[in-house]
């Protein structure tokens, strides 16, 4: 099997590699995206998922007493690794069943598309790939579009837990994010979007975090967040930025304590999910371990990675649309350009 | 056509060319002769990949390196051995509890070992029954423990899970089997 390579793709815009480090583990990461010749971001990937359920009545699936899986990387609670299809794989429980839909090699996994941008979209680059993860399927998507924007995506689909088909439960999905606006690290900070009130000045804010720290989700302020250079800035003499745009469709849990995250880059190796989930089967390690530690915002920046979640509270239709196979559902955030692009008429860069 | 890639990934682009399988194959023995009298007799090479950290300034380019993860069964510890393309060790990073994923290999040893259990057996020779592995929690000493499903599909559709079994590679048997006592399930 042949997994763990880099590789480039172009299109709307964008370089950008790809690669699946093993067949059975974390699924897609995208390293070095470069958006009009400029480096956006070293790495993004989404190594894990936690998954509790309405319980105590599971049927042994999840196992209690946490009743709560984490899945992908550094497996614990009962939860599967990301096992990689091929592509043409069915959206059922026919790939957990039988070996015969695993990919080969990275490259039988992967579908790569190049659509042009219209009257009303931008063009997109599309990296995508699907992975068996017990009974369920999940589907890593990156989407890289000509306004300079990224929309990382996942999607569940696959079929119902089968020992309890009629149980409610979250799927909450972790991406790690090393943007690197420019290039020029490790002088970026973390800030924080509040809209207070419509007044104008002084309605809109922007705060530095201090600290590495866990942050959350307020849709009442408008709530966003940015990675900002303190070096690069644009012909307007604004400093180049990336901000996280973060719907939810689910709330946070006892398992899902929080929505980003912010911490610095210690490696590729190491705090890519790992020891996630160990103590309760929740998320808590990444604000006691990960997201530990001083920022320096108003003197050197730092190398500020970010731990997002995006997440969704499933219903199963078990009777009606659910009952044989799961449609594919997808989630999604974006990351998107302040004062970086330079774009040209019909958002088409060229 | 104007390249969209940005200069500092052209600079990367001698250092991330796919891994050769003789250079894969030098730093496995490389990882393992550098830790020859720390390994016990019963570990396992569980596969190399490239590994590329940021380098600390954004000027210089990073390390071509080979990352080569060793599962010690006996010792219960895992390493990954960080292998630079000149055959030197930059270093040996200890995973302390992360259990890397689990290879083909070592889910094959697994059920070898659970289906000597008459209890495991049982379900293993079932008409339709299927295994797929698991991550149970961590053991407190560092073991490496593999949970495995068994299932049973009738006419292609799976019915429910019927038993785990977790098995500790590290021992070489089964600690833990339980048998799911199905509970009707039309309610939320």
């Amino acid at each position: 099997m042949s997994f763990g390579n880099y590789h480039n793709v172009a299109g709307a815009g964008w370089s950008v590699y790809w690669r699946i480090p093993k067949f059975n583990g974390s699924g897609l990461e995208i390293w070095w995206a470069d958006f009009q010749g400029r480096r956006v971001m070293w790495r993004g990937s989404a190594p894990f998922a936690i998954v509790p359920y309405h319980h105590p009545n599971t049927n042994g699936e999840p196992p209690g007493p946490h009743f709560s899986y984490k899945d992908g990387i550094d497996t614990q609670c009962g939860g599967a690794p990301f096992r990689a299809l091929k592509h043409a794989a069915p959206n059922s429980g026919a790939p957990w069943q039988s070996n015969a839909f695993d990919a080969a090699t990275d490259t039988d996994a992967v579908v790569v598309t190049v659509t042009p941008g219209d009257d009303f979209e931008p063009a997109r680059l599309t990296i995508t790939a699907k992975f068996q993860c017990g009974w369920y399927q999940y589907v890593h998507s990156w989407e890289f579009d000509s306004y300079g924007a990224i929309h990382p995506r996942v999607a569940m689909g696959g079929m119902l837990n089968p020992n309890c088909p009629t149980k409610s439960h979250f799927h909450n999905f972790y991406f790690r994010l090393d943007l690197d606006i420019d290039g020029q690290f490790p002088h970026d900070v973390c800030e924080v979007f509040k809209h207070g009130s419509l007044n104008d000045p002084g309605g809109d804010k922007w705060d530095a975090v201090p600290n590495q720290t866990k942050l959350l989700a307020d849709p009442d302020s408008s709530r966003k967040w940015r990675v900002r250079n303190t070096i690069s800035k644009n012909r307007a003499g604004e400093f180049k930025a990336y901000e996280i745009e973060l719907p939810q469709l689910g709330g946070r849990t006892p398992f899902s304590t929080g929505d980003v995250w912010v911490t610095i880059y210690r490696g590729d190796g190491i705090q890519q999910g790992e020891g996630v989930g160990v103590a309760d089967c929740s998320d808590k390690e990444l604000e006691t371990s990960y997201a530990v530690g001083p920022l320096h915002p108003a003197t050197t920046g730092d190398d500020i990675v970010l731990w997002v979640v995006i997440r969704a509270h499933h219903e199963p239709r078990y009777n009606g649309e659910e009952a044989n196979f799961l449609p594919y559902h997808y989630e999604e955030f974006s990351i998107v350009p302040r004062s970086f692009a330079e774009l040209r008429q019909s958002g088409r860069p060229g | 056509m104007k390249s969209e890639m940005s200069d500092s990934t052209k600079a990367l682009l001698k250092v991330i060319v796919p891994l050769r399988r003789g250079e894969e194959l030098v730093a496995i023995k490389t990882a393992q002769n550098h830790l020859v009298k720390e390994l016990s007799d019963r570990y396992r090479v569980l596969g190399a990949e490239l590994r590329i950290d940021k380098p600390s300034d954004p000027k210089k380019s990073p390390l071509r390196m080979v990352g080569v993860v060793i599962v010690d069964y006996s010792k219960r510890r895992n390493y990954e051995v960080l292998v630079a393309a000149s055959g030197k060790i930059v270093r040996v990073v200890d995973l302390s509890g992360a259990q890397p994923a689990y290879t083909s290999e070592e889910i094959k040893e697994a059920r070898k070992i659970s289906e000597q259990d008459k209890r495991v057996a049982r379900f293993a020779k079932m008409k339709g029954s299927f295994a797929s592995e698991f991550g149970p929690e961590r053991a407190a000493d560092n073991a490496r423990r593999i949970g495995l499903r068994y299932a049973q599909a009738e006419k292609g559709r799976v019915s429910r899970v019927l038993a785990h079994a977790i098995v500790d590679l590290s021992a070489g048997k089964i600690v833990e089997f339980s048998e799911v006592e199905a509970q009707p399930d039309t309610r939320r």
